[in-house]
């Protein structure tokens, strides 16, 4: 017991650690500016990955990939934690003291908390919460997860009325006590400005705390993300039902400013790190484009296209996106191709792709370190979305990046390993933690 | 040391007492509040008081501690009838970004309410000090400003009794704190606790969110809420 407790506060010191203003992270950028950093390299990624019926215990886990250079067991899959069942994991985030990891079942609504502290490199199952959609008065999916402090805020897909696209945000306190729900504005509710429709959709949020402005964007409903993804193409009506908004809130009071116009499906938002930097990159799914959500010279929040990513018409569908923290390189991952493109934003309003690599049959996720010299990639978007037959790999692959070209470091076949299908990445660290 | 100490504290105050820079400044432009200093930099125009809700997060724990005057408290009685702002630090913390910061936010609100009677008797500032090892109750009453024109000091810090007593309320206020040496302040977390009169915890303020201005309108929120007013 003892032995326990000094390990947790080895792990704190760590963590304190970060409090100092300068010095190498592992952290990835772009997460809650709330959530502790780590210094130095990161040791571990956990990857939530979906259950696949058949596939080894057949369920939802929590896995944790050694990415210590040095580590015998470097490039394996060293634990993984199952919570019993198919619920379509999907996304996840620390606490802001980066003791617990919360991830969410976007069928189900379920949430699994766990303990990463204790010991960095097998975390454990500590809670769940199986009645959020009651809790929360109706809202389900929940889909992103922004600590904040002393709580979490969930951004979510749906509602239990239609299962649509209209769904809300969702408080809980880090003890997992539910607070409050914020549905997202629609043309009758919450007064917010709206340039041409508030379909009141949600998917990701981000937070700039400096300005008091919080993001939020918009994806679909649990009738659209549980079908079957080519069933779903060939139906006009469903195909209507994805979002085309992104709302400007006024973080502090949690009320919706503006609804921007972004049609095609914004998903990721991420803010650029360096101060003065107000603006944030989103991508759009069915589009293929990068928008720019910015604060014109006039302090007003405006959204404009301001690149393609690769042939619109061929419908690559970008997923996931990562923004360096010199606001210098933006990487975009797109599923159909596999590809993930690079691009200079050194001007915000012209990107401009410098590289692009083929990672894949499919990719989703990408996640890169603090210096940006590594980057690593999933390959699930959703059970019924991902590609079916020989292209439906399932991966985790590291690689390195020195500024010109991606190295790979290491795959690991997350089918034959008879893990499932890996999704959302965080970092974790342990032995950096007692410097 | 404490001179030292005490002229960053007066750089912070004088940083936090800066006019606000506009809600919408161009971009790129230079704004206010203690950027030079390595604080954050806020740069909007804060929610009205009574404009948006404050839900409670959890109750706000009871402990053992003993004030300046050393003698033994019940936090929640120190606490009273009194919207709170209770702030966790070392005295002897130095970091810009950290307990000194924290302190100067108590400073301003302290400001505030001298200037507001109706603020004055309705808010309590208590700075708990999680270093037992250096903050006795001589160093305590060093730490906090005297009462001003023979009114009682709004402002109270105090000590938990023991390294028992210091770990339960640590835990349940969900205040991170490493190991507590001899030699060295505490490493921790900053965090600095918005309570009300039922006790129970309506905002937690990290680094990012410790806007003096933010802090003094969720006071005044809850004010109003007790007037009646909701948004």
């Amino acid at each position: 017991m003892k032995r326990v407790r000094i390990a947790m506060w080895i792990t704190l010191a760590g963590l304190f650690a970060a409090l100092a203003p300068t010095g190498a992270r592992a952290d990835e950028p772009c997460q809650s500016p709330y959530v502790q950093k780590i210094t130095g390299e990161e040791e571990f990624v956990y990857v939530w990955t979906l259950g696949v019926e058949g596939m080894g215990d057949g369920s939802d886990k929590l896995v944790t990939v050694d990415v210590r250079r040095k580590s015998p067991t470097y490039g394996k899959v060293i634990h993984s934690v199952s919570v019993g069942g198919r619920h379509e994991a999907h996304h996840g985030g620390f606490t802001d003291d980066r003791r617990y990891f919360w991830t969410g079942g976007l069928d189900t609504s379920k949430i699994f908390i766990f303990d990463v502290a204790t010991d960095p490199a097998k975390p454990r199952l500590h809670k769940t919460i199986d009645d959020f959609v009651k809790a929360s008065g109706g809202v389900v999916g929940p889909h992103t997860f922004y600590a904040l402090p002393g709580r979490m805020l969930i951004a979510a897909l749906s509602n239990d009325r239609d299962h649509g696209g209209r769904t809300g945000m969702v408080e809980y306190s880090n003890d997992g006590k539910y607070l409050t729900t914020h549905w997202m504005p629609t043309a009758t509710t919450n007064g917010a400005k709206v340039e041409k429709v508030a379909d009141g959709y949600g998917y990701d949020v981000r937070v700039l705390p400096r300005k008091n402005v919080m993001l939020t964007s918009s994806f679909t409903g649990w009738s659209n993300y549980m079908m079957d993804f080519g069933q779903m193409l060939k139906d006009p009506e469903a195909m209507k039902r994805f979002g085309q908004t992104v709302v400007v809130w006024d973080f502090h009071a949690r009320k919706p400013k503006k609804v921007l116009h972004v049609p095609g499906s914004p998903l990721e938002i991420r803010f650029a790190t360096q101060p003065n930097h107000n603006y944030a990159f989103v991508t759009t799914a069915l589009t293929s484009k990068i928008w720019l959500v910015y604060e014109d010279d006039k302090g007003e929040w405006q959204a404009k296209p301001v690149a393609d990513i690769g042939d619109p018409a061929k419908v690559p569908l970008p997923v996931a996106i990562t923004f360096s923290v010199d606001d210098k390189t933006l990487w975009v991952d797109s599923f159909m191709d596999g590809t993930v493109r690079t691009y200079d934003v050194t001007d915000p309003h012209k990107p401009r792709e410098i590289y692009s690599k083929r990672i894949g049959s499919q990719v989703n996720m990408v996640s890169q370190s603090w210096d940006g010299k590594r980057l690593y990639f999933t390959s699930s978007v959703l059970a019924r979305w991902d590609k079916k037959g020989a292209d439906n790999e399932q991966f985790f692959k590291a690689y390195t990046w020195d500024g010109k070209a991606l190295e790979e470091r290491f795959a690991l076949d997350f089918t034959k390993l008879g893990l499932g299908r890996a999704h959302i990445m965080r970092f974790g660290s342990a032995s950096l933690y007692t410097k | 040391m404490r001179i030292a100490t005490r002229a960053a504290l007066a750089l912070l105050v004088a940083g936090l007492l800066a006019p606000a820079a506009s809600a919408h400044g161009p971009r790129g432009s230079s704004n206010s509040t203690g950027a030079d200093l390595g604080y954050p930099r806020f740069d909007y125009q804060p929610p009205a008081p009574g404009t948006y809700a404050l839900p409670a997060v959890k109750a706000a724990a009871d402990g053992q501690v003993v004030d300046a005057t050393s003698t033994r408290r019940r936090l929640h009685d120190l606490m009273g009838d009194r919207i709170v702002v209770l702030s966790f630090i070392s005295t002897r913390c130095s970091d810009a970004q950290g307990c000194p910061l924290a302190t100067a936010v108590l400073h301003q609100l302290r400001a505030a309410a001298a200037s507001d009677p109706a603020l004055a008797r309705r808010l309590r500032l208590v700075t708990l000090s999680f270093d037992l090892a250096h903050d006795t109750p001589t160093v305590l009453a060093r730490f906090v400003p005297p009462a001003r024109n023979g009114r009682a000091s709004p402002w109270t810090a105090v000590v938990p009794t023991s390294e028992g007593e210091l770990s339960s309320i640590l835990a349940a206020y969900g205040q991170p704190v490493g190991p507590r040496v001899v030699e060295a302040p505490p490493t921790h977390l900053l965090r600095v606790y918005l309570i009300d009169r039922q006790r129970e915890i309506r905002n937690v303020y990290g680094l990012d969110f410790l806007d003096p201005r933010l802090l003094l309108n969720d006071v005044r929120t809850l004010i109003l809420e007790e007037q009646g007013r909701r948004p």
